[in-house]
């Protein structure tokens, strides 16, 4: 009896399901240009991206993955940062352990909170791949021109997210309140204290003349609300930028370049009753910076699926190579803060060693002179190019989205000098120096105490 | 397109591998098969699996304890034959018929360490990197017992080994440089009051037995009872359980004590006895006597037999060489001797027991045995090798600590231009330094004979130098006009331009407050520059101006101070004023 009811019921159940779906997809999946396109912009995540791009975007060397590798480790330390945030506190008050709260917090995580090791470990190792990738997406974006017009402005805004990042990681480097924290915090706000008015802001910052409580409050705040909803908002505007400035920086002439076969790009059938017509390209009979029509039609592809499923695979990638360093190395943690032992060599965070090296050689110079200068100077990259530009009378063109171009030879020179110099200053000051800022090698290992 | 899906699936499956790997670590805890184990043992039918959790109400707030997650049988009496973790924890105060601490109330950590609110062996006993308090085993525990009860002075059962550190702390005279409060107030080193709160029981043990391990400019010096493992153990036991965080104050502590302060036993009438007693730091009766001289100094008994340590100068003949007074003032204030000595300030001794040292050390009466007649050699080795050093180079065991260094004898230039002098300073000693006046102790024969030794052994290369005489110029004398203009004589020293003089010539190396710490005396070796505000050395009778003026001019011979022969002879007697200016003795 059961069975020929439950025959009865099939279709019944069949359709209410198809209902079901239809109203969330809208839109079938039969691999039209339209359906394509309606799955892109149908979807307030995928609508980020065009619903066409050029098969350039494709490429893994067009972009090194740099910019997306760093959004995705973005989106990780807020989904691991948030988990944390369920158990940690910002307080500095000591325990019957003689442990200050926050220490003692992070004790927990490694002892009796369920995930707590691993969820600190992906948000450790998250916060230091973030700088670094941001920064390889800043050489990235030089090195191929990629802020020359249109997208002069989307690299200040660029500029100021990478600014965000790393003050981010500075502000989160403070919570777990040891010694390693405790002592990076405080010779970065020693660095401070040289620049003109950088009383004021170290004041501003720590709300009180040394790093304590009051200081961590305030790195707290920073780093879970104000920080990532700028960040966020940056993000926004960037990627917003990246679409109204027509997509990746690319040469005029792509005809040469090793693109993927338009058959790897997914199939596209034609429904038309118009069989000759293809469906999009009369959209993209538009003006300017728009996604355009020129001869390079034949080289867009549609985003779904390619595009979304090769942005996919990095983001697993990414969770992969995340999820299985964390299993393998513990984020460290030190003894609790104590004001009254440096650790020796008290060392600031990595990003910032290269500036630690400098301000031992001369602090005044090596740690704001330069150190601002160049960091002005990298803010108005573009603007320097074009008052030049302006000021010979040249007229370059179109000479973005290759790497180290023979037309930009000076300005890459002088960036890769500078930035050779920086990642060196980083390497001496994270391997090469021992106690009392002592020249070592890092393979000679250095009787220490306990 | 199908190569991108496989890329796709594979980097999820390593994904979704690590995150599960990462859960599967934490839903099988450790604890479970002790838990078992202890439910069989004990024949338990109702064992509930899952983390045992003891709250301690402290004043600082709630103090979570979960070691008796594993350790289950701790409170229990019958556990006594199961094996660890579930064995019964032994008496805490053995012989008491009942136990006045209930493990269930105040959980394992308190006394223990480690970190309680781990439910891992390694996390729970504190086994990683950079944490301050590792598991306390066995009498390590005794380190704890302190943070609830006030140690003031007594006894407490069962904390033995804490209480015999702290006696050792005493007779090993730790006090007389580190102050713990309400026990010492020692100004010559950290204080520990606060060390079992900064460092680990591995550190403080480290640190005694080898003080630069963990900071290499420490002065402290090694003892020669750091093999003793279980010196060092109650030392660093009693050393950690000093804490200014306690749980309990004085008024609430469990058991009242009996007084508020150490006190300390103290010599009534002065006595070789007491002496003897103090500077061996023993018991008077019940009570302690804070001296502990051995610790450094060693002397020989009348039989000859050597006891004591190695970080001071022998004091056997100390009693015969130097005069009461002089003693005294040392024992009280060294740095009025010798400003750079490791020596404390024993201040705190009473006249009575610094006159019961003084007996002490004047009573010690041993002499290298003079029948048969000892060879010079012998009598070097007695007397003066431990300064002087086995080759006469002057790097015997005890030369870097005095200042200035023991005369080296190797230096054949040095033998051959003084070796007039050495008889007077063996016989009268040098002022200013360490080396005494032995002529109440060495027969002038002996004396002779250690000269003829010393000089002896460099004699087939003192021809090669000789020394040119000169003599100290008069002021006004008309053979010794100035220089470039012969019509103007010399003049008495002026303080002002010898002061200059000093800065442009002499202060490289004898340093800008004429200390002898100049920049370039950290090149040398031995011996340094001379001190030269070292009122005692410049103001005896030997140091003439004629010597000051010959060591300025000719330099003095096997030492680095170099000949100046480029000055002019009123410059030197300018220079000579300026010393004799800032080491004039005010009495």
């Amino acid at each position: 009896m059961g069975m020929a009811k439950m025959q009865q019921l099939k279709p019944v159940l069949h359709e209410f399901g198809r209902k079901v779906y239809s109203t969330v997809i809208r839109h079938g999946a039969d691999n039209t240009g339209l359906t394509k396109s309606k799955i892109m912009f149908g979807n307030l995540f995928l609508h980020i991206q065009p619903v066409k791009v050029h098969k350039r975007t494709l490429n893994f060397k067009t972009t090194l993955c740099a910019g997306l590798i760093t959004f995705y480790l973005f989106l990780i330390l807020v989904g691991t940062g948030v988990l944390l945030m369920f158990h940690y506190v910002p307080s500095t008050h000591v325990g019957p352990d003689g442990l200050p709260e926050a220490y003692q917090r992070m004790l927990n995580l490694r002892s009796n909170v369920f995930w707590g090791v691993f969820t600190r470990n992906m948000h450790r190792w998250a916060a230091h791949a973030m700088v670094a990738m941001m920064i390889l997406h800043v050489f990235r974006v030089f090195v191929t021109g990629s802020y020359r017009r249109p997208r002069e402005f989307n690299w200040v805004i660029g500029m100021i997210c990478g600014i965000l990042t790393v003050v981010l990681s500075y502000t989160g480097y403070l919570l777990p309140w040891d010694q390693l924290a405790y002592w990076g915090v405080k010779v970065g706000t020693e660095i401070a204290k040289i620049a003109p008015g950088g009383e004021i802001i170290r004041g501003i910052l720590l709300g009180d003349n040394e790093v304590g409580g009051e200081a961590l409050i305030r790195f707290y705040v920073l780093h879970v609300a104000l920080l990532p909803t700028l960040l966020t908002v940056f993000i926004a505007i960037h990627f917003f930028r990246i679409r109204k400035d027509g997509g990746l920086a690319k040469p005029d002439d792509t005809s040469g370049d090793k693109l993927i076969p338009q058959s790897e790009c997914g199939e596209v059938r034609n429904t038309s009753v118009f069989k000759s017509a293809r469906s999009y390209q009369l959209v993209e009979i538009v003006k300017g910076t728009e996604p355009k029509v020129n001869e390079e039609v034949n080289q867009m592809v549609f985003s779904w699926p390619k595009l979304m499923v090769r942005e996919l695979i990095v983001f697993v990638l990414v969770l992969a190579v995340l999820s299985v360093i964390s299993l393998a190395y513990n984020a460290p943690l030190e003894g609790p803060a104590d004001p009254a032992h440096p650790t020796n060599p008290s060392k600031a965070p990595w990003y910032f060693l290269g500036l630690q090296e400098l301000v031992s050689y001369h602090a005044l110079f090596g740690g704001v002179i330069l150190p601002g200068l160049l960091a002005g100077l990298l803010l108005v990259a573009p603007y320097i190019e074009i008052f030049v530009e302006t000021l010979f009378g040249l007229k370059r063109g179109n000479i973005s989205g290759v790497y180290f171009g023979k037309e930009r030879l000076l300005e890459n020179s002088l960036f890769m000098t500078i930035f050779i110099a920086g990642i060196l200053f980083i390497i001496i000051g994270s391997l090469f120096r021992g106690a009392n800022w002592e020249f070592v090698y890092p393979w000679i290992p250095t009787p220490g105490g306990h | 397109m199908l190569k991108d899906y496989r890329i796709l699936l594979a980097a999820c499956v390593i994904a979704v591998g690590a995150m599960l790997l990462s859960i599967a670590k934490l839903v099988t805890p450790g604890y479970k098969a002790h838990q078992k184990a202890y439910a069989k043992l004990t024949g338990s039918t109702d064992f509930e699996i899952g983390v045992k959790q003891i709250n301690v109400e402290t004043k600082a707030g709630l103090l979570v304890d979960r070691c008796t997650t594993c350790h289950l049988g701790a409170a229990n009496a019958d556990a006594a034959a199961f094996d660890q973790p579930l064995r019964t924890h032994s008496e805490i105060c053995p012989g008491l018929a009942e136990q006045p601490h209930d493990l269930n109330k105040i959980g394992c950590s308190i006394c223990h360490e480690g970190n309680g609110r781990a439910i891992d062996e390694t996390d729970a006993h504190g086994h990683f990197k950079h944490w301050l308090s590792p598991l306390l085993v066995g009498r390590e525990a005794q380190a704890s017992c302190a943070k609830c009860h006030y140690m003031g002075a007594g006894t407490l059962l069962g904390a033995e080994t804490y209480l015999r550190g702290k006696e050792l702390f005493v007779e090993k005279v730790c006090y007389a440089c580190h102050t713990i409060r309400g026990l010492s107030d020692g100004k010559s080193a950290p204080e520990l009051t606060d060390a079992g709160d900064k460092f680990t029981l591995a550190y403080l043990k480290e640190s005694i037995v080898v003080p630069t391990a963990n900071l290499a400019t420490s002065t402290m010096p090694k003892f020669n009872w750091t093999q003793e493992a279980d010196t060092i153990a109650a030392l660093a036991i009693f050393l950690k359980g000093q804490r200014l965080n306690k749980l309990r104050d004085e008024a609430s502590a469990p058991i009242g004590m009996l007084a508020a302060e150490q006190t300390f036993a103290s010599v009534i009438e002065p006595s070789v006895a007491a002496g003897e007693a103090l500077f061996k730091g023993a018991f008077s009766g019940h009570l302690q006597l804070r001296g502990g001289c051995i610790n450094c100094h060693a002397v020989k008994n009348s039989e000859g037999l050597v006891q004591g340590g190695e970080n001071g100068p022998e004091l056997t003949y100390v009693g015969r060489a130097r005069s009461a007074a002089y003693m005294a003032s040392h024992i009280r204030n060294p740095k009025e001797d010798a400003l750079d000595t490791i020596m404390p300030p024993f201040r705190h001794l009473s006249d009575t027991e610094i006159d019961s040292l003084v007996l002490y050390l004047q009573s010690l009466d041993y002499t290298l045995p003079r029948t048969p007649e000892p060879t010079a050699q012998a009598l070097f080795s007695n007397y003066c090798m431990s300064c002087h050093g086995q080759n006469l180079d002057g790097n015997g065991s005890i030369a870097a600590l005095l200042d200035p260094l023991p005369r080296d004898f190797t230096a054949y230039q040095f033998v051959a231009s003084y070796k007039d002098r050495f008889v007077n300073s063996i016989r009268e000693g040098v002022a200013g330094g360490a080396m005494a006046p032995w002529q109440n102790i060495l027969t002038e024969e002996e004396i002779e004979s250690l000269v003829t030794y010393i000089v002896s052994t460099t004699e087939d290369r003192q021809s090669r130098f000789v020394r040119m005489d000169v003599s100290l110029p008069k002021p006004g004398d008309p053979e010794r006009h100035r220089f470039r203009d012969e019509t103007r004589t010399l003049e008495a020293g002026d303080i002002t331009s010898g002061q200059d003089a000093f800065q442009k010539f002499c202060a490289s190396c004898h340093g800008m407050l004429a200390n002898g710490k100049g920049p370039n005396a950290y090149a040398l070796k031995h011996p340094l520059p001379r001190d030269l505000i070292n009122k005692k050395f410049l103001n005896q009778s030997s140091v003439t101006d004629e010597r000051l003026y010959r060591s300025i001019l000719l330099g003095v011979a096997g030492t680095p101070m170099p000949s100046h022969d480029h000055l002019a002879d009123q410059t030197i007697l300018d220079i000579i004023a300026y010393l004799r200016s800032i080491s004039r003795d005010t009495n």
